[in-house]
């Protein structure tokens, strides 16, 4: 089993991308996918510090790491929705174009 | 007697609700006059019922609990407040009879007069109150009626920014008297009155060092309310609204609340180690001088009265903040109560004027000649005049002798000399409206058509008049001195002997106080009889037109808050964050509005921008947080 | 299952949801819209039921993950009746979706049921899961007109911050799962300072915080609000105001009061400096503002500066004063919303047109918003100023224990007089401006007029006496163990 700081690490690593994503893609598709890195990022965070805690009995990391996936795909059903409902009145995904609302 | 009070209370309420139900609509008019006077001349008749039967005390249920706040709903009765109530109804009910006339005709009658019962009781709440919380729920109500009535012809926009102003000009006093009392009640404990009282008296350093911060809080609710500097700003405007309104708000209610709550809670700012009263004394007093000179140059008859009333509430702040070596503010009482007579007076005679020339002209170099066409209102109005300026027997001579006194004992002579120069201003001004209006040339034609008031405008002007000329010597001063500890004097004094009691008490007070007044007086007669325009300018320049525009005050706030910040600005730079209401409120783009705007420029529209910002935020809450 | 019956104002309301789905089957196209006096009814019933639901004090279930107590009803009845008027309104609203009227109120439904468990949250675990069940309901009802570009538009909006947000909420319970060793709030107060304040643990409760500084509006999280406010649905805006923030500030009172208490000093600080930031952001952005939804947006904004700044007094009294503020803000905001529902301007976005001459088109409505604004505005006797005296008291009350004091006094009363000018120029529009537009009266149906003489009197009461919210709030307050 490999050390916890790498589990870590590469769930930062993740999180990192997957902001970076939401930062910087304009497209809606891309900026969704970016925030599911990010979920997950969190996910693997729980298991890993569930395999490591001291009573692994307890199951409450698993157990937020599945509401947490049953959410997230809720979150991306009705994201992956508002996105078609944009594209089919702007005819595009880029999120940059949808700013009537300002001030 | 218990349930006086209540009723006194109420009274006006019940009215004023009653016509907002049944009798706004204009064919109703008759019975939304009857339920208002009505309303009014009971609560006067009662008012009298409860003075002759000398009920005092205290009465109330607990009204609210919050952990250790108690507050209750009450009234309490004493020689503060019972002589107060009179004044409120008497006053009040006198301009409710003469509005039946002034009014008539407005599309907005029934409207009016629920405005004015509503008017009637918060007032009669601030007076009646028991303990500061309920009065500053009044305090707010008196706030929220004279935004309906200075606003009352809403389809005018100078009368929809003048009520604009005069409340969040007092917003920004009355937040000040909020914390003051959440202050004085942290460390007190509690928000009776007497309760506070026997907490100081029990133990007086019970404030300690925030006994001067507490004061200067409360004493910020009256700088609003009673129109002191530098939130005076207010008042001038608030004349758009309907002349009785004017005299409703100038004299009995609204601005005589500051002065009154000072009186009321004046056992908090007299504690030792509490400069307040000194701050109290020279905001008067600077209040009084700045007002005297700018109502030697306004045109508008109302305009005059109202740096008048500005000017003498300076006055009475300024007897409030004297009152420290003799701990008596009962000669600021008493100037609020004969003025609130003969100011009541001045602007129904003013509004006499103006309903005679049918609402059209207010410029007192366009009327002339007045005296002869209107004889009733000049000579009702001459009295009042004599009455302002402080010529004996009429009644202001004697509370103006009684608030200067305690400067002349006390050895202030700076004070004594900035007031007497107050009084000087005061005749000046004052008798240059009377021979400019009423006896020089007729300056326009609309004058040959000015014939006198008649039947429920006259006769408010005659009662008026009858404490305007007597009540010096009515031993109000007495009356009021009881409410602050002091014995009812051993030996009944005549009427005569109160009025020459100044020259027997302290005769170089009574010397110096008519010199000045007389010196305002022949100074004007040299300048405005029979004058056809106003030679001032022309002999002063410079201060005159500074006059004329009132020092620039309200542009002055205008262009600080704009963001042309000189000199000036650095300094009132407290200030014009008191005052950005007052300005922005006159369309200026201040300080507030360009921060608005340039922050709105955030919200761009653009969703990038903004999870920008978001992750940008949680960044730099992070680094606030972890690198504490 | 002991469980079960503790959560039973819950199910109720979801079934209540279920049923409203079911019944749209059988119900006539046209009569679809009476579907949400239907949904309005339940509700009503399960806020009565609640008062049945008294108990022997503080009960826990599920493994202390739901905790029910007189606080977290509180909370449930206010989310209930704030479910109701929007349940109302949005009858009102109905003709303007295209389709799909019952689904829209069973979503309400399924968010009130999410801001239910959320009050009764002891746990990260049902705390994610509550605020992730409204925000997904949030996201359908926000662009629940997809016919309207702006209704889409911030419907996306309001998507990816809320996802953002939420992906920091989780990553950030991730943290503290790690470094603690429990998600109860319990167990995280009984660990002691040492843990509490070490810095991935910090981190992760600051991660959290970010997710519920979003649902409350707190600068630097509050940039979605005007937008979202102004291109929802009406009743969706008007139950984001109070149900959405609502359940924001319960669950992080809960968080702070119980879990981190022992560490008290180090977010008080945090949350005045937030507070302040969020009242100038608020109020000085409002004021140029002339869209009366985006004005709403700034107003709400301000609130939960105030919000936030009597949360940060940490004591009983503050406490109480952000149940009582709460309480007296929603119903102003629910006061100007219900206007804003009825007087429509048929194809004009700018909605001007919603208030000038308001008083000629119904002077019902016109009185309501005016008491509205003056409640908002913090003035006697209405409802807000009570509220507003509650959060000066809780600062003035704590004194110099309270972070800044000075300053957050400062910037709380500039807030308050800044706000006073926004609010009034509402009622300066109602009453003073000029209509040359056609003055149609309005009509207004029977539910929707006893809607709004609903919150006329709950305004009034709410000011006048006050004491009895009041010691409710103080009742709840206690519960907690304060």
């Amino acid at each position: 089993m490999a050390p916890l700081h790498q589990y870590l690490l590469l769930s930062a690593l993740l999180f990192g991308i997957g902001l970076a994503g939401v930062l910087t893609r304009r497209n809606g598709l891309i900026t969704l996918m970016g925030i599911e890195l990010m979920l997950n990022a969190a996910n693997l965070n729980f298991i890993a510090f569930w395999r490591h805690s001291p009573n692994p009995e307890a199951i409450e990391g698993v157990l937020l790491t599945m509401f947490a996936i049953g959410v997230a795909a809720a979150e991306v059903a009705v994201g992956l929705a508002l996105v078609i409902a944009i594209y089919r009145r702007y005819r595009s995904v880029n999120l940059d174009e949808v700013d009537q609302l300002k001030g | 007697m218990q349930v006086l009070p209540w009723l006194i209370l109420l009274l006006p309420l019940f009215a004023a609700v009653g016509i907002a139900l049944g009798a706004l609509p204009a064919h109703r008019r008759g019975v939304a006059a009857r339920l208002s006077v009505g309303a009014a001349g009971l609560a006067f008749l009662l008012s009298v019922l409860l003075w002759s039967s000398g009920t005092q005390g205290e009465q109330g249920f607990l009204w609210l609990a919050a952990g250790a706040l108690k507050v209750e709903f009450g009234w309490r009765l004493d020689a503060l407040s019972v002589p107060m109530l009179l004044v409120v109804t008497g006053v009040g009910g006198l301009i409710q009879v003469y509005s039946l006339g002034y009014m008539r005709g407005d599309k907005g009658f029934g409207r009016y007069f629920a405005g004015l019962s509503l008017f009637t009781f918060a007032m009669e709440g601030i007076v009646l109150s028991t303990n500061l919380v309920q009065m500053f729920v009044f305090w707010e109500l008196v706030g929220v009626s004279s935004y309906l009535l200075i606003g009352f012809w809403r389809e005018r926009p100078a009368a929809a920014d003048a009520c604009k102003k005069a409340f969040l000009t007092n917003r920004v006093g009355d937040f000040g008297f909020f914390l003051g009392i959440l202050l004085v009640w942290s460390l007190l404990g509690t928000v009776n009155f007497t309760e506070m009282s026997a907490v100081l008296q029990r133990q007086p350093e019970a404030l300690g060092g925030l006994a001067t911060l507490a004061g200067l809080l409360v004493f910020c609710g009256a700088v609003g309310k009673s129109a002191q500097f530098p939130l005076h700003v207010w008042l001038p405007d608030a004349m758009e609204g309907p002349t009785p309104v004017s005299a409703l708000i100038h004299a009995a209610t609204m601005v005589a609340a500051g002065v009154y709550m000072l009186c009321r809670v004046f056992f908090l700012l007299d504690v030792p180690g509490s400069v307040a009263l000194e701050v109290i004394a020279w905001t008067g007093i600077f209040t009084a001088l700045l007002a005297g000179v700018i109502a030697v140059q306004q045109d508008d008859i109302k305009r005059i009265l109202a740096y008048s009333t500005l000017s003498q509430l300076g006055f009475m702040v300024l007897g409030v903040g004297l009152a420290g070596g003799s701990h008596d503010p009962a000669p600021a009482m008493f100037h609020l109560t004969t003025h609130a007579a003969f100011k009541a007076l001045l602007f129904l005679g003013a509004g006499a004027v103006i309903h005679a020339l049918h609402h059209q002209e207010q410029n007192i170099w366009k009327m002339g000649g007045l005296a002869s066409k209107m004889p009733v209102t000049f000579v009702t109005f001459g009295l009042a005049t004599l009455a302002l300026c402080g010529f004996p027997p009429f009644s202001g001579a004697y509370s103006k002798d009684a608030i200067l006194l305690p400067a002349y004992e006390q050895g202030r002579y700076g004070l004594l000399v900035l007031a007497l120069t107050g009084g000087f201003l005061t005749a000046l001004y004052m008798f240059r409206l009377v021979f400019v209006a009423f006896l020089g040339p007729a300056k326009s034609q609309a004058m040959d058509q000015a014939a006198e008031v008649r039947g429920v405008m006259k006769w408010p002007l005659i009662l008026l008049a009858v404490p305007t000329v007597l009540a010096g010597g009515w031993g109000i001063e007495g009356v009021y001195r009881r409410a602050f500890g002091a014995a009812e004097p051993v030996e009944a004094v005549s009427w005569f002997g109160q009025i020459i009691a100044p020259l027997t008490h302290a005769p170089m007070v009574a010397l110096l106080a008519f010199v000045a007044a007389a010196g305002g007086a022949f100074v004007a007669y040299r300048l405005y009889w029979d004058a056809l325009t106003d030679p001032l300018p022309d002999k002063l320049g410079t201060p005159a037109e500074w006059a004329r525009r009132r020092f620039g005050f309200d542009e002055l706030y205008a262009r600080i808050i704009a963001g042309t910040q000189d000199a000036l600005a650095g300094l009132a730079a407290a200030v014009d964050r008191w005052v950005l209401a007052g300005a922005v409120v006159r369309g200026g783009h201040g300080l507030v509005e360009l921060a608005g705007r340039v922050l709105r420029l955030v919200q761009t529209g653009n969703l990038q921008g903004y999870v920008t910002f978001f992750v940008a935020g949680t960044v730099l809450l992070l680094l606030f947080v972890l690198t504490r | 299952m002991k469980g079960l019956e503790l959560i039973g104002l819950e199910i109720a309301v979801i079934a209540a949801g279920i049923a409203i789905l079911l019944l749209d089957l059988w119900t006539a196209k046209e009569d679809k819209r009476r579907l949400g006096y239907a949904a309005a009814l339940l509700v009503g019933v399960i806020f009565l039921a609640s008062f049945a639901m008294l108990f022997e004090g503080r009960q826990e279930a599920f493994h202390g993950m739901y905790v029910l107590d007189e606080f977290a009803l509180f909370f449930k009845r206010f989310f209930l009746i704030a479910a109701l008027l929007v349940l109302l309104i949005s009858v009102e609203f109905a003709d303007r979706f295209e389709s799909g009227v019952a689904e829209y109120y069973a979503i309400t439904l399924f968010a009130l049921a999410g801001m239910m468990f959320a009050a009764s949250a002891n746990d990260f675990t049902l705390l994610f899961v509550s605020i992730e069940l409204v925000a997904v309901c949030f996201y359908v009802l926000v662009s629940f007109q997809r016919q309207r570009d702006r209704s889409l538009e911030a419907g996306v909006k309001y998507l990816i911050t809320g996802a953002l947000s939420g992906g920091f909420l989780v990553y950030g319970i991730a943290l503290i799962y790690g470094t603690a060793g429990t998600l109860n709030f319990r167990e995280l107060a009984s660990l002691g300072p040492e843990v509490l304040e070490s810095r991935l643990l910090l981190l992760g409760l600051l991660f959290v915080f970010v997710g519920l500084g979003f649902k409350i509006a707190v600068v630097p999280f509050q940039i979605w609000v005007p937008d979202v406010y102004q291109g929802a649905p009406v009743p969706t805006t008007a139950f984001l105001a109070a149900g959405s923030k609502g359940a924001g500030v319960v669950l992080l009172a809960r968080l702070l009061y119980t879990g981190l208490r022992p560490i008290a000093d180090r977010w008080g600080p945090v949350l005045v400096m937030l507070a302040m930031l969020t009242i100038l952001y608020g109020g000085l952005c409002a004021i140029p503002q002339r869209n009366f939804r985006r004005l709403m947006g700034y107003s709400s904004i301000v609130n939960a500066g105030f919000i936030l700044l009597a949360l940060a007094a940490g004591t009983a009294d503050g406490l109480a004063a952000t149940l009582f503020y709460l309480a007296a803000y929603l119903y102003g905001v629910m006061g100007a919303f219900v206007v804003l529902c009825l007087a429509r301007c048929p194809g004009q976005e700018d909605e001007t047109c919603v208030l000038a001459g308001l008083h000629h088109r119904s002077p019902l409505l016109a009185a309501t918003l005016t008491l509205a604004m003056v409640s908002l505005a913090g003035i006697p006797p209405a409802a807000g100023f009570f509220g507003k005296f509650q959060v000066f008291k809780a600062v003035i009350g704590q004194g110099a224990a309270f972070p800044y004091p000075a300053w957050a006094l400062g910037v709380a009363v500039f807030g308050a007089v800044v706000s006073l000018y926004f609010y009034l120029n509402v009622v300066r529009t109602v009453f003073w401006s000029s209509t040359s537009e056609s003055v149609a009266p309005i009509r207004i149906s029977h539910a929707t007029r006893w809607a709004v003489y609903l919150v006329i009197f709950a305004i009034l009461w709410l000011g006048i006496l006050p004491g009895a919210i009041l010691n409710l709030a103080e009742y709840a307050v206690h519960s907690m163990g304060l």
